[in-house]
């Protein structure tokens, strides 16, 4: 069970009635909260800030976010990764040989099954690793430029301040939106197109007309809950540019692409310094004639949910030939492997007998501490983490090797343990823990 | 509290209405914090949170604002987005770039699509309904340690117990509650 997540979906009625029945601040807390906020306040009646404490200082809201359908209806696989996020996703074990972690240099690694890794390599034309890179080089590229990745001309941008005019509390502020200037994106219509060229359509429209997440309650296949619908893109051609756009007059949702008299803008406020894809190199880990399977590690948002991550969250290709061409079938999110680590060490520090218990160390770990430094394909990993007191202060160097131990842990005749809820983890194998004191 | 209630103790005592007001509100502030900030503050900026928070209400009650009797919507409502701010605020510090599809960004304004949330919120009695069958003192268990985040040791001293049984106790209402929750036939994803 991973707690952080157990009160992800939480209802505002639901935690009034917790903090109600369930206070938790200690009379030390309290205190130690309001004297901060009284230092706050007197500060803040010293003549210059005492100005302006006007709805300008209200902080923001946020629009809940949806995406539009029309990106959904798009991207497909893209949004049905987008789906699954947390550490919900299903884990895919591969008993499939030691995955190294690529470091700063690029030289060829091998395992102690054979398989062979090399950040630089180049795979022969035609294998079915080099058509696993192709096809899940593309997926990520598709994904980034659902997400604003493409080009656009700075010279030609429209800018509108959006906000509830009921409630302009509620305000996403002043938007701006280039032009897209990518010859090969100028409608919804060729990023369909594009997605389509990747995938086979009956993954197409499996997760157009039926996605869902399907559950019997272990097994967990992640897919989209979108239907197709002719709301495809927002249209602010009715607006003056620069002018003042009421956010209930349409259901806004954060676009990152708009149309403006038949022209696709992308929006460019607060667009990623880097745009991530994959860092590693695929595995092919099943081949028949017509299909098979390969593994790789994303990093690209929102399909890696931990934007920490060095390693990825893992996904396994299920490639098949459709009318002699190769596109993806399927895609298995197996859940992001910094996470699964991080889930390890809180398992460790609340279930093992550890020396730790009466210091004090807050076992909720966070996640930007975790480093993963050896995994086999989620199977088994060596994570590293520092340990932090309740005050968040770094106070232990923990790193352990870790096995989750699954109730249905057999592999099946390929090696392969499918769609484990990784919270369903009965138990990890540790070994070689070292926890080091941080002085 | 009534805005005439507040008026009486702002004229009585601006700092016992302060405390009045915080002695009222702040487990119900902490809690709205913490469901934002759980997965990436650390207690400092949780607690940071909480008294920004609080700074932001005297102020409004050096406005005279009128709260329409709805003192503890309004306070509900800038929790919500002072908390959505640190959010952004320690995701930035941290150079993670947010998406604003971001989980936590969906709860925001939620009040508006009622549909939607009609199954989330179901969803929420069920889980807080097995939670509350665990019993005590299991269920505070189970709370503090994952809505809260506190450690077993913060727990044991809060419950008068020793850290090595809330461990225990809580390992086993942890699978209780999983078993609870599949016998509800709400499997697991989206809520755990």
């Amino acid at each position: 069970m991973m707690k952080n997540d157990l009160f992800k979906e939480i209802d505002d009625m639901e935690i009034d009635k917790i903090s109600q029945d369930f206070p938790v601040l200690t009379d030390e807390e309290k205190d130690r909260i309001f004297s901060m906020s009284e230092r706050k306040y007197n500060l803040s009646r010293t003549p210059d800030e005492n100005e302006g404490f006007g709805d300008e200082t209200v902080v923001t809201g946020v629009e809940r976010y949806k995406r539009s359908i029309w990106k959904n209806y798009a991207s497909i696989a893209a949004a049905a990764l987008l789906m699954i996020g947390g550490i919900s996703g299903s884990i895919m074990l591969m008993r499939n040989g030691e995955h190294m972690i690529p470091g700063t240099d690029t030289t060829e690694t091998n395992t102690e099954n054979g398989i062979t890794k090399d950040q630089d390599k180049t795979y022969p034309e035609g294998s079915r690793e080099a058509i696993a890179m192709d096809l899940s080089d593309r997926f990520a590229e598709l994904v980034n430029k659902l997400e604003g990745k493409i080009d656009y001309d700075p010279s030609d941008v429209l800018e509108f301040n959006i906000y509830s005019f009921k409630d302009p509390s509620y305000r996403e502020g002043l938007c701006h939106f280039a032009r897209v200037s990518d010859p090969d994106f100028q409608t919804p219509d060729d990023y369909v197109r594009a997605i389509r060229e990747v995938c086979t359509d009956e993954f197409y429209n499996r997760l157009e007309v039926d996605g869902a997440h399907e559950s019997d309650g272990i097994n967990y296949n992640p897919g989209i809950n979108v239907k197709p619908s002719d709301n495809f893109i927002i249209d602010f051609s009715q607006y003056e540019n620069g002018s003042d756009i009421d956010m209930a007059s349409y259901n806004f949702h954060k676009e990152a692409y708009i149309i403006y008299k038949d022209s696709l803008y992308v929006r460019t406020d607060n667009l990623p310094d880097n745009w991530r894809s994959h860092d590693d190199m695929p595995i092919v880990t099943e081949s028949e004639e017509d299909s098979f399977r390969a593994v790789r590690y994303a990093l690209f948002s929102p399909v890696c949910d931990n934007p920490y991550s060095k390693i990825g969250t893992m996904l396994t290709y299920y490639c098949v030939k459709e009318n002699g061409i190769w596109k993806i079938d399927n895609i298995i999110n197996g859940g992001n492997i910094e996470k699964l680590g991080a889930y390890a060490i809180s398992f460790y520090l609340n279930n093992k007998d550890t020396d730790l218990d009466d210091l004090n160390i807050n076992e909720n770990i966070i996640i930007k501490d975790v480093e993963i430094t050896r995994h086999d394909f989620n199977s088994s990993f060596t994570v590293h983490s520092v340990l932090r007191d309740a005050s968040g202060d770094p106070v232990f160097d923990f790193t352990a090797d870790a096995e989750p131990v699954l109730p249905d842990g057999k592999p099946d005749e390929n090696g392969h343990i499918m769609n484990i809820h990784i919270d369903f983890a009965e138990d990890f194998n540790f070994s070689n823990v070292d926890i080091k004191e941080i002085k | 509290m009534t805005d005439y209630e507040l008026r009486e103790l702002m004229a009585e005592s601006v700092q016992k209405c302060h405390r009045a007001v915080f002695d009222k509100y702040c487990n119900y502030v902490y809690a709205i914090v913490i469901n934002v900030l759980r997965n990436c503050g650390s207690r400092e900026d949780i607690e940071d949170c909480v008294s920004d928070i609080f700074l932001k209400i005297y102020k409004r009650f050096d406005e005279s604002t009128d709260f329409s009797g709805n003192l503890k919507g309004f306070i509900g409502t800038v929790s919500r987005n002072t908390a959505i701010d640190a959010f952004r605020r320690i995701n930035a510090t941290n150079n993670r770039f947010v998406s604003i599809d971001d989980e936590i960004m969906e709860e925001v304004r939620s009040d508006e699509r009622l549909e939607e949330n009609t199954e989330k919120r179901e969803l929420s009695r069920i889980l807080l309904g097995k939670i509350r069958d665990l019993g005590e003192p299991d269920s505070t268990i189970i709370i503090q340690q994952y809505f809260y985040n506190r450690t077993a040791k913060e727990i044991a001293k809060s419950i008068s117990m020793t850290s090595a049984a809330v461990q225990k106790r809580s390992s086993r209402a942890k699978q209780k509650l999983k078993a609870l929750l599949i016998e509800a036939g709400i499997g697991k994803e989206g809520l755990i």
